[in-house]
């Protein structure tokens, strides 16, 4: 695949533009790039259980690459408008935790095909 | 065979050229052709094939036929091997970059050699749209849905330009079915499809309002697709739903339906797996609806189809509310009447260039008020 390290970088914009509209002022990332794939870890305060479940509605809708290929560009691209579904047909595996009783990490990851 | 050599410029309705008849034998014929290329290449079903699939449908009661969207295919598959990746990634932009296929009969009153340099233009297209239609999306943000109307309406601005400077000058067609006979079947056929897609919607899945609900409340931004986030069953309700809006819009116009009218709608069902819902069209068709009276303007088959297309402004109105959509609808009524002409009718995707320009007006204005908010 190309512009990958341009396309994680979209992703991460995307992911932080949405949280932080969404009210999660306090977010923590981790950000783990290797030659065959990234790692996303993102862990937020306070979800509420019916956003959790928008969340895990849109990442784990599963990667398209046709869909990728049309619409990649777009990932952090308004000011206004920051959906997760581009960003879910973008990644591979989803897993999303509960750390402790507030605290909830989301792992995105991201073959490099 | 009088079908295929015409001149497919918009609006060519293939009923007003050919007959009833010869024109569901060659949407029966695009569709195997498009289905089989789905087939073969193991393209998955999503809201983005299904849009691309019912709006292939559709223009093939209007400009695509089985003969002028074969170069355009051969230009995105040579596309896709020049940069070494499968054609199923990019099989939907070449169902959508089939609304240039009127450029295969540019030429067509120079013979058999008008047809031929009109096919290699077409394959050439088919090899550029790709690169074009991913940068191009980044001047409207994905606020508007037909993003490669948008693309396509570019090169045809171009090679239009061309054209008409060497003197082949490329003139907008209105040929359209007026009879009313035709207007019932027309009608029965778009009741029947809206009715059947809310049917088996509901057979796969009990409706459930604060589901619709949910769907109704997302801009429609590109990237939205109704299938992988709600299913087929919620998604072919809406289809269905917007189906039967604007057919009885249209069927009451008091102008007969005909191959473009029952095309576009078609094709706009399609968009409603991709992003439109009736929330985020209503407001851009009353937007034009304002606009017809108070400009006096006389309800042509030209008229309702913008009324129709206007809708791929959708997330614009889903996104900044329903006093923008309108204005979006006034503003894509105004600029649509004099985009057709820039192209020589070469992009059956007309309200797609239109809508692109005032999509990212609007999205950029809207963007800058807020960049100040925050």
């Amino acid at each position: 695949m190309t512009n990958e390290i341009k396309k994680n970088g979209k992703i991460i914009d995307e992911l932080v533009t949405y949280f932080l509209k969404k009210g999660h002022h306090q977010l923590r990332m981790d950000v783990n790039y290797s030659d065959a794939q990234t790692i996303i870890t993102i862990w937020l305060d306070h979800v509420a259980a019916e956003e959790l479940a928008l969340i895990r509605e849109c990442l784990t809708q599963g990667r398209d690459f046709a869909m990728e290929e049309y619409g990649w560009e777009l990932m952090g691209e308004s000011e206004v408008s920051a959906e997760l579904n581009l960003v879910g047909m973008c990644i591979d595996e989803v897993e999303i935790d509960h750390v402790d009783e507030n605290i909830i990490a989301i792992k995105l990851i991201r073959q490099h095909i | 065979m009088q079908l295929v050599i015409s001149r497919d410029a918009l609006v060519t309705d293939y009923i007003a050229v050919s007959g009833l008849s010869a024109t569901l034998i060659n949407v029966v014929l695009v569709m195997v052709f498009t289905l089989f290329i789905k087939r073969i290449n193991h393209v998955e079903l999503n809201g983005f094939v299904i849009a691309g699939l019912l709006t292939t449908m559709g223009f093939a009661f209007f400009g695509k036929n089985i003969y002028n969207i074969l170069p355009i295919y051969l230009g995105v598959f040579l596309y896709a091997r020049s940069v070494k990746r499968p054609f199923k990634q990019f099989f939907v932009i070449a169902m959508f970059a089939t609304g240039l296929a009127p450029l295969v009969t540019v030429g067509i009153n120079f013979g058999i050699l008008g047809l031929i340099i009109g096919s290699v233009i077409a394959v050439g297209y088919g090899f550029i749209i790709p690169a074009i239609a991913s940068h191009v999306i980044r001047f409207h943000n994905g606020y508007l849905l037909y993003n490669i109307g948008f693309s396509g309406g570019i090169v045809a601005l171009i090679l239009t330009a061309v054209l008409r400077v060497t003197g082949l000058d490329l003139e907008v067609v209105v040929n359209v079915n007026e009879a009313w006979d035709i207007h019932y079947i027309l009608f029965a056929i778009l009741i029947g499809m809206s009715l059947l897609f809310i049917s088996f919607g509901l057979l796969r899945e009990r409706f459930n309002w604060s589901r619709y609900k949910k769907l109704m409340s997302m801009s429609g931004r590109a990237v939205t697709d109704y299938y992988r986030i709600f299913g087929e069953g919620l998604m072919l309700v809406n289809m269905g739903i917007v189906g039967l809006m604007l057919t009885l819009l249209v069927a009451f116009s008091g102008i007969p339906l005909n191959g473009a009218t029952v095309g576009s709608i078609i094709s706009v069902m399609g968009f409603s797996a991709f992003g439109k819902n009736p929330k985020n069209i209503i407001p851009l068709i009353l937007g034009c609806i304002l606009m017809i009276i108070v400009s006096g303007t006389v309800i042509t088959p030209s008229v309702l189809l913008v009324l129709i297309f206007v809708t791929g402004l959708a997330p614009i109105a889903g996104e900044f509310g329903f006093v923008i959509g309108i204005i979006a609808g006034i503003l894509h009524f105004s600029l649509v009447q004099y985009t057709a002409e820039w192209q020589g009718g070469a992009n059956l995707y007309n309200n797609g260039f239109a809508g692109g320009f005032i999509a990212g007006v609007i999205s950029s204005i809207m963007d800058s008020i807020a960049k100040r908010s925050m």
